[in-house]
């Protein structure tokens, strides 16, 4: 699979309930074997827009290909190509995974031995095969996840769509949860990750669509996204003794936006090259008698991306 | 890409596919027989039901308290008191002076029947004609009211025996009698005679012939009698026919029925042998007459007859055919009127109660339905708070299969629970069912479909099991009342009654009444089947109409 291939296309996806606009509008483009992450806080619309392109939801208005497939026309063909991983456990807790993956199998119209011979196989994937033949009421939140994970890649979709998966487990279990989504990823399965964790789609996501009200208010690489939205770099500096005037004088010398103090630590937002302003700004401060315990430039976060984006989106 | 897509994720989707209702029917027994703590008690629900039905309901009560009015006052009535003393199905608590006495206590609460010996009681069995014994019972509550009555019914008839029993052995000693008269004829005719007397002989002969024709009918009558009286225990009784003899009232139990029947074979057993014996006395008594005949006309042709002798021998045979004529006529009355008492239910209340064996079929019926309308909370509406009807509406599966594969399961749960109960009430309470089973499961099945599509309806419009069981409420709990368990259809007002008639639980338990009292076919209960059909049809096609594959 080439990678400038679009498994999903969707032009002005929208979804209302009631007078409730939940997604208004979307456009985008998923690239074939690329993890695709929608970050956004709670309600922004990241789980209404998976339903709807996993034909859980019918659109309001607009139109999207699925895995090639027209989301309104060829909605059982879209549900043979993708898998979901949803927010909650969806199996049966009174099932063992053997028969939650058998029941599974069978709505999927799939043969009996090639049923056998996945689960075989998914449950080594996600590390439950030893647990196959116990019911699942009494797994561990993260387990659960695996299973839904396995439940999801069974009928092998080319497409893995994983809502929020990683939403109270424990760091482990995260840790573990997104090793085997790379893993996943790399076998070349595409994969549509919803998170209102930055660091975790910072990590994850080739590309990333930031959700906000309902809107694509953000979308790029982790890269493009900190350049246009990050507010340029931080220079942080640490010193023995500081004052005000001090602060002023470099924020004048460095022509930075702000000045700021955490915990000790000089923080100077400047636009660019702020690297070519440290030698300058170390000779600066030996002249004034300062003793510098540490001077470092600090990337942008995605939280400042995703402020500033969410800011910008309202017009502020 | 397009055709790798095409290939093997599964197959297509079909809008009936036999192969995922399968495997939705199995998903749902795999899933309830995981829950120990839901299926023990689904399971165990059938027999407690039967067990209570069975105890509370099934069986006699004894020493009901009870009081006596006796207007007639006669060796008689002394002896039915005597025999209500006796009975452990009764403690006569007391006698009272007149009924309104009676009725009192009645209403107080001090006893649950009176009996009322009327006037004139004695004088009308001696006469041959029925008399009544009156009873007034207590209708404060049903079910004892019910099983005293029927009760009752087996003890008037018991009653009614013994005092048959006795005419025929009455009856018996007059053919002893008729016997020793012959055995007088002969006697005289042992001395040669050698008259000639032609009037004589022809009024002998006229007499014979009468004599003879009385017998032989006599003969016959008391033959066909006893015949009809053995093959009255040829096929079975049922308790309906038990109780409906000789009275007008319905009401009985098939446990009642067991308890009776035995007394009652051995009743008839009785009567059979009694009438064989009469007959065959009766046989004797021509046999002799016969024989007399012809020794009389052997003298007669021997023209040696003594005229005294033969007048002598004419007198008594003249006796005889006066004796066979009144045995015949006591057979008659024997036979015209097998009851002499009957049971005269008083009914100051106004109160007709329906027996249990009519309760029955609503039992069934209301646990059907009952037991249909809770258990979808989790078929669609808590699968759809749960999550896991998220993972269905991923596959290929379309609305009619999903529906259709879980009204499937439930469906056969719900027939294999009634079944259940059937075949428990069947087997610990001997209850008599006397159309084919066959036919009960299809009833059953027929409206646990109906039943089904109403918890399917319910499950499909609700977003969770707390809604369902709100709204389950809401359907099931004025169902109950109206299914003419817990208080009989014919006691409640008439807006009530015709709303009964518009709900299918009252079609299956009609239907089911039919098959299992009356041992009707599916064609003699076809228009509750059309209308059961029609109802099932009506709750699937709207919850298919109502089921929204959307996910909010």
């Amino acid at each position: 699979m080439r990678t400038d291939e679009y498994v999903i296309e969707s032009h002005g996806l929208t979804r209302k309930f009631g007078d409730f606009t939940a997604v208004d509008s979307i456009d985008l483009k998923v690239r074939a074997g690329e993890i695709f992450g929608f970050l956004g806080p709670n309600g922004a619309g990241k789980t209404t827009t998976i339903k709807m392109l996993t034909t859980l939801l019918t659109p309001t208005k607009g139109e999207a290909k699925v895995a090639s497939y027209d989301l309104r026309t060829q909605a059982p063909l879209i549900r043979s190509s993708v898998g979901i991983v949803p927010q909650e456990f969806s199996l049966f807790g009174e099932l063992t995974p053997l028969e939650n993956l058998w029941y599974i199998g069978e709505l999927y119209g799939m043969k009996n031995e090639l049923v056998r011979k996945r689960s075989e196989e998914l449950l080594k994937t996600v590390q439950l095969y030893d647990k196959r033949n116990v019911p699942c009421e009494g797994f561990s939140g993260g387990m659960k996840q695996r299973l839904s994970v396995a439940a999801g890649l069974l009928h092998m979709p080319h497409i893995l769509f994983m809502d929020e998966p990683t939403t109270g487990l424990d760091p482990q279990s995260r840790i573990a949860l997104r090793e085997l989504t790379k893993k996943l990823n790399e076998s070349g399965i595409t994969i549509v990750y919803t998170t209102h964790d930055m660091e975790e789609a910072d990590k994850l996501c080739d590309r990333i669509a930031i959700m906000n009200l309902g809107r694509i208010i953000a979308l790029g690489t982790s890269a493009e996204l900190k350049e246009e939205y990050g507010g340029g770099h931080f220079i942080e500096i640490v010193v023995d003794r500081y004052d005000q005037t001090l602060l002023s004088e470099l924020k004048r010398m460095t022509s930075a936006d702000s000045v700021e103090v955490h915990n000790g630590t000089i923080k100077l937002s400047v636009r660019n090259s702020a690297g070519r302003l440290m030698p300058s700004l170390s000779r600066f401060l030996e002249k004034k008698g300062v003793t510098v315990k540490d001077l470092r430039i600090a990337e942008p976060s995605l939280e400042a991306v995703f402020i500033n984006s969410t800011k910008k989106s309202r017009g502020d | 890409m397009e055709n790798k897509l095409n290939n093997g994720n599964g197959g297509a989707e079909r809008l009936i596919d036999l192969r995922k209702i399968r495997a939705i029917v199995w998903k749902n027994w795999l899933v309830i027989s995981g829950d120990k703590i839901r299926l023990v008690p689904l399971f165990i629900f059938p027999f407690i039901m039967v067990i209570l039905f069975g105890y509370t309901a099934g069986t006699t009560p004894r020493h009901v308290p009870a009081a006596i009015v006796d207007y007639d006052n006669t060796a008689l009535s002394r002896n039915v008191q005597m025999q209500l003393y006796s009975n452990e199905l009764f403690s006569i608590k007391l006698q009272v002076g007149s009924q309104e006495e009676g009725k009192k206590l009645v209403d107080e609460g001090q006893i649950e029947a009176l009996f009322i010996i009327p006037r004139g009681f004695e004088s009308s069995i001696q006469s041959g004609k029925t008399a009544h014994l009156d009873v007034i019972i207590d209708q404060s509550n049903p079910s004892v009211a019910q099983i005293t009555s029927a009760s009752m019914q087996i003890f008037v008839q018991k009653l009614s025996q013994q005092l048959n029993t006795q005419r025929i052995a009455v009856l018996a000693q007059e053919v002893q009698q008729v016997q020793q008269n012959v055995g007088r004829v002969k006697s005289v005719l042992a001395v040669p005679l050698n008259h000639n007397d032609q009037p004589i002989t022809a009024a002998m002969d006229a007499n014979f012939m009468r004599g003879m024709h009385i017998g032989t009918q006599t003969n016959e009558m008391l033959g066909s009698i006893a015949q009809q009286t053995a093959n009255s225990i040829g096929y079975p009784i049922n308790p309906i026919e038990v109780v409906n003899e000789g009275s007008r009232y319905e009401g009985d139990v098939a446990a009642l029925y067991l308890l009776s029947v035995s007394d009652r074979q051995q009743g008839i057993f009785q009567q059979v042998e009694t009438y064989r014996g009469l007959q065959g006395s009766n046989s004797m008594v021509l046999a002799s007459l016969q024989k007399v005949y012809g020794e009389a006309k052997a003298i007669d042709a021997s023209a040696e007859m003594d005229r005294g002798a033969v007048k002598v021998s004419y007198n008594l045979m003249d006796a005889l055919g006066g004796k066979v004529e009144h045995l015949e006529s006591d057979a008659q009355s024997i036979a015209e009127n097998p009851s002499p008492i009957v049971l005269n239910q008083l009914q100051p209340y106004g109160n007709g109660l329906k027996g249990l064996d009519y309760l029955l079929p609503n039992i069934l019926a209301l646990i059907s339905f009952q037991g249909a309308t809770m258990s979808l909370g989790r078929a669609i509406a808590g699968e759809r708070k749960d999550g896991s009807l998220t993972r269905v509406f991923l596959t290929p599966t379309s609305n009619v299969t999903i529906i259709m594969g879980t009204l499937l399961y439930y469906v056969l749960q719900e027939t294999f629970r009634t079944m259940l109960i059937v075949l428990a009430a069947i087997t610990f309470f001997g209850v008599i069912v006397r159309g084919s089973l066959l036919a009960i499961l299809f009833i059953i099945t027929l409206f646990a479909l109906g039943a089904t599509g109403v918890g399917m309806v319910i499950s499909v419009i609700t977003k969770s099991q707390d809604q369902y069981m709100a709204v389950a409420m809401l359907v099931s709990l004025p169902m109950m009342f109206l299914a003419g368990v817990f208080a009989p259809i014919e006691t409640m007002p008439a807006p009530l009654q015709s709303m009964t008639r518009a709900l299918p639980i009252t079609y299956a338990a009609d239907a089911l009444r039919g098959i299992m009292i009356k041992g009707f076919t599916l064609g003699q209960v076809a228009p509750d089947l059309v209308f059961l059909a029609g109802f099932g049809f009506i709750t699937l096609t709207l919850s298919l109409l109502l089921f929204r594959r959307e996910l909010i």
